[in-house]
């Protein structure tokens, strides 16, 4: 594989490339779905191919294919110039890229117990139990249990000289529990939703995360949501759980940071940014106790959002975003950080596979832990909610006006949790929302999520991020607003 | 060179019949898919991404003794199809069976569609710089800045199983997305067809330029019920959500708006909705991905729910007929109606403006998302192109705002239908529906938004 990626390079720079870098990726996947004791879907996926990119005459290209061959990687390359040349036929300011040493490195992320080594019938049957152990809590009409399982092995060459190779696995798990009675249909999501908690990790996974004992809690949650009262209306004060705060820090932060889009490449679809250029370390993003970072580098964490090396085979990098509410930095690529006068990229590009162009994305944006125990959020709230796991989540073109719902929250009278609510929601716009953060839990409740499914991209890519948080209360927040 | 559609058609059957020959002695299902995707994507008036995608798909599933697995691999060369059949056997072997797994569908007739275009087919990079360009300048004329892409896509598909069953199709797909943006404003358009020939990139890029033009310094309105015009693309937005339900397994498993609600009038009289893959404006395969044939299905008529989209194993325990829309089972999701046809009326969205006393243009929105599955409630923001109307006449853009809406509510809202499009962020985040602008009353604004 090796000798194709700088096959590619080479052939790229013969053809007319002033930069070029291939990338070979080989992905293997396992899908495996139980819904109310019965197997519901097993897939395996296995593909592999070579993306190569270009800057020819100043203009960008790519192009892509499933054939490793010494002809189909030639015709390949040259179809990338082909391309490179058309998009330099608009003028525009041609492409270049900030410095970057060449790497020449191997990286293998952590995975004690290789998935693709359980036998099949183990797998089923750990999740037949856990249906089961779920099913057993009177009044649940739907149970579902899904296990996910991918290796990727990617190499990367560039016309600089870089040769790396990263070998990744990667594991998810989760379970949703429903209760459709009275019309309605209340369900809870362990560990959290989006088909589950997704690690750098292998069948251990299983372990850590003891469905058998955390699930049932939860199945017999969404019984309760059933008779559970409305979430009232009105302005409250708001406690969000770490893995709701997760998907705050996800939408309100993650995506507005993201370089590209503040300069206006993603304005067709995913939209741009209110954090236009002019307020890096001159704007108030929120409150003293907001401390965000992107650190893509395994020490931060083992989840989904880490690796060796970016797309463009630049190394891991913790970068400051916002530092006591103000903010402090952009998630960035060679070419943004050229743009902007930074001196090397934050190393952020990922591509969701060997037929994808790499783009700026979201690392492992973490809100960093306060020094609060949870009972000490509740106690300083005469009125409130406290909001677990996300339902629903919408958010405007430049990242302002947001609407988020969860599964589940408690009322909160006289720093006391006085009973659950059924969906709980609340909005805001995001500068005053984060502006309204007063305190933040201690390390002892943060947790690191792994989020599969980040959107973005024409063609579209879907790209695993991580975030870490603890929970957190904001003051004064409209609650209750989707009656 | 270009493979022609026949010869890419062969070839896929070709892999479908190699890789039955592989699995003599089991029931097994191959279908087989080559693709080549080219994308050319702009934006601050240049050409910033320009990428191209050349992949085949084979997705072998193997039944045997009620036990199911699918293997898919993007490998054709005969060792590498002979080991993936022979791991989809191994995978069966060792799965849960399940106990009433139909038979692998035999003895269908496949109707044909003819959706091929040479000219989209051998559309090269230059070809997309050049109707790029086009739109550019026209926002550039305008002082605008402009963004979006130009794509065009190549598929063959083919299905074969060890019963007998054979379908193929190829097509072409042409789409073009433009945002003109202004100084504190935007406007949007978008065209897709089979044929690049019938896309007007110049006139598409002049409505969003016109848009954005006419949206500088928009005015903020109060939160409240609004009478709508929404173009067809603002429809195609909301009726995403309302198609998804339509799922077959999701109301067997009772956990869908339409459990039980079968015969329901649900809508207004004046909804009339299909899946019909057969609809000139459509585009897409005459068979699903588990190899039933497509027929057009009602979905609503005169406001009353009629049918729901069934893979074929929900069918089987449902008592019902396979739609064609399911993937080989089992699977997880279900079926929906994955070729939507809303029907429409013969009035310009002019017309529908004009009948409006005071209301709220929109050309689409934007995240969408439900805020309950059950009821078909959902949230979103309007984008690109919002104006408010007053005495049947555009009379000043306004900020974008935010809605909670009940689906069932809107289509028992609608006043006034237009002519139908195909609309959709197909492939990115939308199926392709047909749809006409539209207009309802009491469509429920709750916040506005910076722009």
């Amino acid at each position: 594989m090796y000798d194709f990626v700088k096959l590619a390079v080479d052939c790229a720079k013969t053809a007319g490339a002033s930069y070029a870098d291939a990338r070979i990726v080989l992905l293997k996947s396992q899908d495996i779905s139980v819904r109310n004791g019965e197997l519901k879907s097993f897939e395996q996926a296995e593909t592999e191919g070579i993306g190569i990119r270009v800057i020819a005459d100043g203009g960008w290209g790519f192009a892509s294919t499933r054939e490793l061959t010494k002809d189909s990687i030639l015709e390949t390359a040259h179809q990338a110039i082909k391309t490179a040349r058309a998009s330099s036929s608009i003028k525009g300011a041609p492409a270049q890229l900030v410095a970057e040493n060449f790497h020449t490195a191997e990286w293998n992320a952590p995975c004690k117990i290789d998935p693709f080594k359980v036998s099949t019938d183990k797998k089923i049957n750990d999740m037949i139990k856990i249906d089961s152990a779920v099913r057993e809590v009177k009044g649940i009409t739907l149970s579902s249990v899904v296990f996910n399982f991918v290796r990727e092995e990617k190499y990367f060459a560039s016309s600089e000289g870089s040769l790396i190779k990263q070998c990744r696995t990667k594991t998810g798990m989760g379970t949703e529990m429903g209760v459709f009675a009275d019309g309605e249909y209340q369900y809870r999501s362990y560990p959290i939703c989006f088909g589950g908690q997704y690690s750098l990790a292998g069948y251990e996974l299983l372990d850590q995360l003891d469905f058998i004992k955390n699930a049932p809690i939860c199945a017999q949650q969404a019984v309760e949501l059933i008779k559970a009262p409305v979430c009232p209306s009105g302005e409250m004060d708001l406690i969000l759980d770490s893995d709701q705060l997760a998907l705050q820090v996800h939408e309100s932060v993650g995506h507005p940071i993201e370089l590209d889009r503040v300069l206006g490449t993603e304005a067709n679809f995913a939209g741009m940014s209110f954090l236009t250029l002019e307020k890096l370390n001159n704007f108030k993003y929120g409150s003293d106790k907001m401390n965000i970072v992107a650190d893509a580098r395994i020490e931060h964490g083992a989840s989904i959002g880490a690796f060796g090396f970016d797309d463009e085979g630049v190394p891991a990098q913790r970068t400051d975003i916002v530092k006591n509410g103000v903010f402090t930095g952009y998630l960035s690529s060679r070419e943004t950080a050229k743009q902007i006068g930074l001196t090397r990229s934050g190393g952020t590009m990922r591509a969701s596979g060997w037929n994808r162009l790499p783009l700026i994305r979201m690392t492992q944006v973490s809100i960093l832990p306060g020094d609060k125990k949870f009972n000490e959020l509740v106690q300083d709230i005469k009125d409130g909610v406290f909001m677990s796991t996300n339902k629903s989540w919408s958010i405007d073109d430049k990242r302002l006006n947001f609407q988020f719902a969860c599964e589940i929250g408690w009322l909160i009278k006289n720093g006391k949790i006085a009973g659950m609510v059924k969906n709980p929601s609340y909005a805001g716009i995001t500068p005053v929302f984060w502006g309204s953060l007063d305190a933040v839990c201690d390390a002892n409740y943060w947790k690191l999520w792994g989020i599969p499914n980040c959107g973005k991209g024409q063609p579209m890519q879907l790209m695993d991020v991580s975030h870490g948080a603890a929970p957190a209360r904001f003051r004064k927040i409209k609650i209750g607003v989707t009656k | 060179m270009v493979e022609s559609n026949q010869e890419s058609e062969v070839r896929n059957q070709e892999i479908c019949e190699k890789a039955l020959k592989f699995s003599k002695g089991v029931d097994a299902a191959v279908r087989a898919k080559t693709i080549n995707h080219s994308l050319t994507r702009f934006a601050n008036n240049m050409i910033h991404q320009n990428v191209q995608e050349i992949n085949t798909e084979i997705t072998i599933s193997v039944q045997l003794d009620n036990k199911v697995a699918k293997l898919s691999t993007n490998k054709t060369d005969d060792d590498s199809l002979k080991t993936a059949v022979k791991e989809a056997i191994e995978l069966a072997k060792v799965q849960m069976p399940i106990v009433d797994l139909p038979d692998l569908p035999s003895g269908l007739i496949y109707n044909k569609i003819s959706r091929f275009d040479t000219e989209t087919a051998e559309c090269e990079p230059n070809q997309r710089a050049v109707e790029t360009g086009k739109a550019v300048e026209i926002a550039k004329k305008h002082g605008l800045n402009s963004a979006g892409f130009v794509e065009t896509m190549t598929y063959s598909l083919a299905y074969m199983n060890s019963c007998g069953a054979s379908a193929s199709h190829s097509e072409t797909f042409a789409n073009f997305s433009m945002t003109a943006i202004g100084p504190n404003s935007s406007g949007w358009a978008q065209s897709a067809s089979s044929r690049i020939g019938r896309i007007d990139f110049v006139q598409k890029a002049e409505i969003a330029s016109k848009k954005a033009v006419d949206g500088i310094n928009p005015q903020e309105i109060p939160p409240g019920k609004y009478t709508v015009v929404l173009e067809p693309h603002a429809v195609s937005d909301i009726l995403q959500y309302l198609i998804w339900a339509f799922n077959g397994l999701e109301a067997y498993e009772k956990r869908s708006y339409f459990t039980d609600k079968i015969g329901s009038k649900l809508f207004g009289e004046n909804i009339q909705l299909y899946d019909n893959v057969y609809n000139q404006l459509q585009i897409g395969a005459p068979f699903g991905d588990d190899g039933i044939p497509r027929e057009t299905l009602p979905l609503v008529e005169k406001g009353v729910v009629k049918n729901l989209a069934y893979d074929i194993l929900t069918a089987k325990r449902a008592g019902k007929k396979p739609t064609g829309q399911g993937m080989t089972p089992p699977h997880s999701l279900g079926a929906f109606p994955s070729n939507a046809v809303m029907q429409g009326a013969n009035n310009s969205t002019e017309q529908l403006i004009h009948s409006t006393e005071s209301g709220v243009l929109v050309t689409h929105f934007w995240y969408i998302r439900y805020i309950d599955y059950t009821k078909l409630t959902i949230t979103g923001m309007t984008r690109d192109g919002t104006f408010l109307i007053n005495n049947g006449k555009i009379k000043y853009p306004i900020r974008n705002m935010r809605f909670n809406i009940s689906i069932p509510e809107l289509l028992n809202n609608i006043e006034l239908f237009g002519i139908e499009a195909l609309a959709g962020n197909i492939g990115i985040e939308a199926v392709p529906v047909v749809v006409p602008a539209l207009k309802a009353r009491n469509f429920n604004f709750v916040s506005s938004t910076s722009h």
